[in-house]
């Protein structure tokens, strides 16, 4: 996972490989079994939600495997109609929450210091906790899910058939805690990448000159701040009908079903740009690698980022055309929803305009995939466009025209962005290339696939077909198009298993990569493949928006080895007296030095503060008794979390590093989401 | 492939680098805040719900159930807000090494909260209706254990705070534990005054 124990050239002296000994000491992550429960450091972290989120893309892929295999012919019984329920709740509800939100915090924990120049995230504990909530969510909901008590009602949930009388057994409690338990998760990674991409970016990587990978990051976890507490607190009222007899949802006590509609989608949509603005990142990051040129329309894009980010606030009753809701009201929605083509179409002319004026002289899979993208992205906002007219929904409502367009936008909009990036970042987790030609096999095999399984159900869609029902009579011309669909998604199948191997495979064997394989022009590319523990031997000086381009003799951005030039405070950081994990601390628009803040090392506290709660969220399912308990054990590893260290527990640098910053190193952010 | 590249500039700053940063020049009191946006979210969306479930109600609070008392809440609500005084005095003497504000003042403050969830506790045990009533019930309840909660939070909170304060932890250079919990313990007392004012205020309009 890091180079700690391969020697290092810098092309320096002696005093560089001492100080990059040091260093990689100070930030090695523990080793063991308990190491692995304690360890906090950022990479470690990312790969490990990578990795994880990963697994459960499988695992949501294999169900949609089994209700394709369940469409292809009418009548068939490869599932029940109760399995065949669970088989798409499951899958929408892994996909959204447990593959594609968790993947891309794991690529911006991975990525986002490594981009602003930083050594670490402002809350590694934070950071670790987040992963464990997420893992632990992830598994009790598979665990109900084999065990029989699997939610069966759509990852929408709505009430009234998720209330006790419809649903009476165990599969929505699970579906609610463990969605509310996830969103923790998220929040606390939200935060933790607010906080780091405006107090840790390096000196002079002015807000105008932040990559827009990280720029699309920053605006996400503003979304995921202000969109993920309407799921919580709807989720929360669902659970609370479910076990303690309230009427929030129940039209009988007063209460409406209408209102869990409107807060779920007031989440539900900004959701939807918060899985996709990072894609949009991603393919900005990329498209100017291959073609060597600087993204053209950067503060446009960056604007576009904005305002998606803002109007994706304001279109949510757009999933709710069918419920009779006033027609006025619906015009609004309507117009918004429409309105965000314009930073869409922005961000399309921009990178067209990047490869136009650019050289591009090599296609490897990373940009095949950004190129399909492209394609794809139109594509699926073309439908979307077509299904923000009140009429046209009106139609196609609950069709396969809908479940066409959204994995358009999904698998078109998020996935192909998601293999781009393991492709593109493969070789600085790992030190080694992805293979090429086995990558452009599965890109143009993932491309038929997805196009054949996908673009026949806009037809089956207009033709009436609906979505959500486990199977149909035969004659009403779907047949065909069912058929053919369920060979794509089998293709789509191969192609997935494809990129598996070429990554289990390539990790173990794959060629050395070497610092920037791809000559790309962001900070991560200075550092070697896999950069080591403390990422960058010395706090890197940013001049230009294309640091990497900007190197070179002549340029002002050259090498300074005069060491009378230094300021101070450089070696300071490189060689502090004490074994300490440091961060610079810089200002929030300018990025000027303001101070320098110690890390907190190893810690086993967050694992145990995960299990504590993991007893109040998941007891909560059996007796409302254990969430007391949960949370007393949660306060009891917060004190131990906030405790200042006891010398002699830990190794020396550990130790010194903890000690420095108990109260302060953790936010008391993590409390109050214990708590709540 | 070449070695990794190194940049080193001329310096934008000179000197050494600071290491005790405090308010929003430091991370965890800009973690704080954004803790407390997501909350205050949250309790928007509670305060939205109220008077979503309101405006499809034909009366409000239900039939045979009485508009609520003020006095009893008031006085609660005045405690709860007064909890934050000495806290706040607290964190104005710390950075002039001044620690028996916190000392003396924390103990008030956590009295006083205290005394908030007390005054809670005798309102609610004589409420007519309960959580299972009706949707008024469900949203009265949940929106006071909610606060209440809270209010639980920045008592425990404030407890470990103060005995680390007692153990010579914090000084006039080592503070932001202390002004985290603070602009976070004000955010419970103001964010409940909307809470209050829903629930306490808006049936009588």
């Amino acid at each position: 996972m890091t180079a700690s124990g391969a020697p290092v050239s810098f092309g320096g002296t002696d005093r560089d490989q001492a100080r990059h000994e040091r260093l990689s000491r100070i930030w090695a992550p523990p080793p063991g079994v308990l190491g692995f429960f304690t360890a906090v450091n950022h990479r470690a972290v990312g790969l490990r939600f990578m990795v994880t989120a990963f697994v459960f893309f499988l695992l949501a892929g294999a169900l949609a495997v089994a209700m394709r295999l369940q469409l292809t012919l009418p009548l068939l019984e490869v599932l029940s109609a109760e399995a065949y329920n669970q088989a798409f709740t499951m899958h929408g509800s892994v996909m959204m929450f447990l593959f594609v939100v968790p993947f891309v915090e794991g690529l911006a924990i991975y990525l986002v210091p490594l981009m602003i120049g930083a050594r670490e995230m402002a809350f590694p504990r934070l950071n670790a906790f987040g992963y464990w909530v997420f893992l632990v969510a992830g598994i009790s909901l598979f665990v109900a899910y084999l065990s029989g008590g699997a939610p069966d009602s759509g990852w929408y949930n709505y009430p009234p058939l998720t209330s006790r009388a419809f649903r009476p057994g165990t599969g929505i409690d699970f579906w609610v805690t463990m969605i509310t338990f996830l969103e923790v998760s998220a929040l606390v990674a939200a935060v933790e990448i607010v906080v780091t991409i405006l107090k840790h970016r390096a000196p002079g990587l002015t807000l105008s000159r932040l990559p827009i990978f990280v720029w699309a990051m920053l605006a996400t976890a503003l979304m995921i701040i202000f969109a993920m507490p309407a799921l919580v607190l709807t989720s929360l009222m669902l659970g609370l009908d479910r076990w303690t007899g309230t009427h929030f949802f129940n039209a009988a006590g007063g209460g409406d079903p209408f209102l869990w509609q409107h807060l779920f989608w007031f989440f539900g949509h900004p959701d939807v740009y918060i899985m996709l603005l990072p894609a949009i990142g991603v393919v900005s990051m990329i498209i100017p690698a291959f073609v060597r040129r600087a993204l053209a329309g950067y503060t446009l894009v960056v604007v576009s980022i904005v305002i998606i980010a803002l109007l994706s606030f304001g279109v949510w009753v757009h999933h709710m055309y069918t419920v009779g809701l006033a027609m006025v009201g619906l015009n609004f929605f309507a117009a918004a929803s429409m309105m965000i083509t314009i930073p869409s179409a922005i961000q399309i002319f921009a990178w067209i305009t990047t490869i136009w004026n650019g050289r591009m002289e090599r296609i490897s899979t990373p940009m095949l995939y950004a190129l399909g993208f492209i394609v794809l992205f139109i594509m699926g906002g073309i439908t979307g466009i077509m299904i923000a007219a009140v009429p046209f929904n009106w139609q196609v409502h609950d069709t396969h025209f809908i479940v066409a367009h959204f994995h358009y936008t999904l698998i078109g909009g998020v996935v192909f962005p998601i293999f781009a990036a393991i492709y593109f970042w493969f070789p600085k987790f790992t030190g080694r290339m992805l293979d090429d030609r086995l990558g452009r096999w599965q890109f143009w095999l993932f491309v038929i696939g997805f196009n054949v399984t996908f673009l026949l159900m806009h037809v089956t869609g207009l033709e009436g077909m609906p979505r959500r029902v486990y199977t149909y009579f035969p004659g009403l011309g779907w047949d065909v198009w069912n058929v053919i669909s369920t060979v794509g998604a089998l293709v789509m199948g191969l192609s997935v298993l494809i990129l598996l191997w070429n990554v289990v495979q390539s990790w173990r064997s794959g060629a050395a990569a070497g610092p920037d394989p791809w000559g790309a022009e962001s900070l991560e590319w200075a550092t070697t493949s896999p950069p080591a523990n403390y990422n960058f031997l010395d706090v890197p000086i940013v001049r230009s928006r294309s640091p990497l381009w900007s190197v070179g003799p002549g340029s002002k951005q050259g090498a300074l080895d005069d060491s009378e030039a230094r300021p101070p405070w450089l070696d300071e950081l490189a060689e502090t007296p004490e074994p300490l994990r440091e961060n610079i601390v810089t200002s929030v628009l300018t990025a000027e030095p303001e101070g320098r803040v110690v890390l907190p090392g190893p810690s086993p506290w967050p694992f145990w503060l995960a299990m504590a709660l993991s007893v109040a969220f998941l007891g909560a399912v059996w007796t409302l008794l254990l969430v007391p308990v949960g949370l007393a054990l949660a306060f009891v590893a917060l004190v131990g979390w906030h405790w200042p260290a006891r010398s002699g527990r830990r190794p020396e640098e550990h130790e010194a590093a903890t000690e420095e910053a108990p109260t302060d190193s953790a936010p008391d952010a993590t409390e109050d989401e214990g708590e709540r | 492939m070449s070695a990794p590249v190194r940049f080193v500039a001329p310096p934008l700053r000179n000197g050494s680098l600071d290491r005790q940063l405090t308010g929003v020049g430091s991370p965890i009191v800009l973690g704080v805040l954004l803790l407390i946006a997501i909350e205050a979210t949250l309790m928007a969306l509670f305060v939205v719900s109220y008077f979503y479930l309101r405006l499809g109600a034909e009366s409000w609070p239900p039939p045979g159930v009485a508009l609520p008392e003020l006095s009893g809440p008031l006085l609660a609500q005045g405690v709860l807000l007064l909890s934050v005084v000495p806290v706040w005095l607290a964190v104005g003497a710390i950075p002039r090494d001044r620690t028996w504000p916190l000392t003396i003042g924390l103990p008030a403050g956590i009295t006083l909260a205290a005394a908030y969830l007390l005054l809670k506790v005798r309102e609610y045990s004589g409420r007519e209706f309960l959580w299972s009533s009706h949707a008024y019930g469900s949203l009265d309840w949940t929106m006071t254990g909610y606060a209440g909660l809270h209010v639980i939070t920045v008592l425990l909170a404030g407890t470990v705070v103060w005995v680390l304060g007692l153990r010579g932890h914090f000084h006039g250079g080592r503070y932001t534990g202390i002004q985290a919990l603070a602009l976070y313990w004000a955010f419970v007392a103001l964010g409940s005054l909307f809470f209050f004012a829903t629930q306490y205020l808006s049936p009588h309009l």
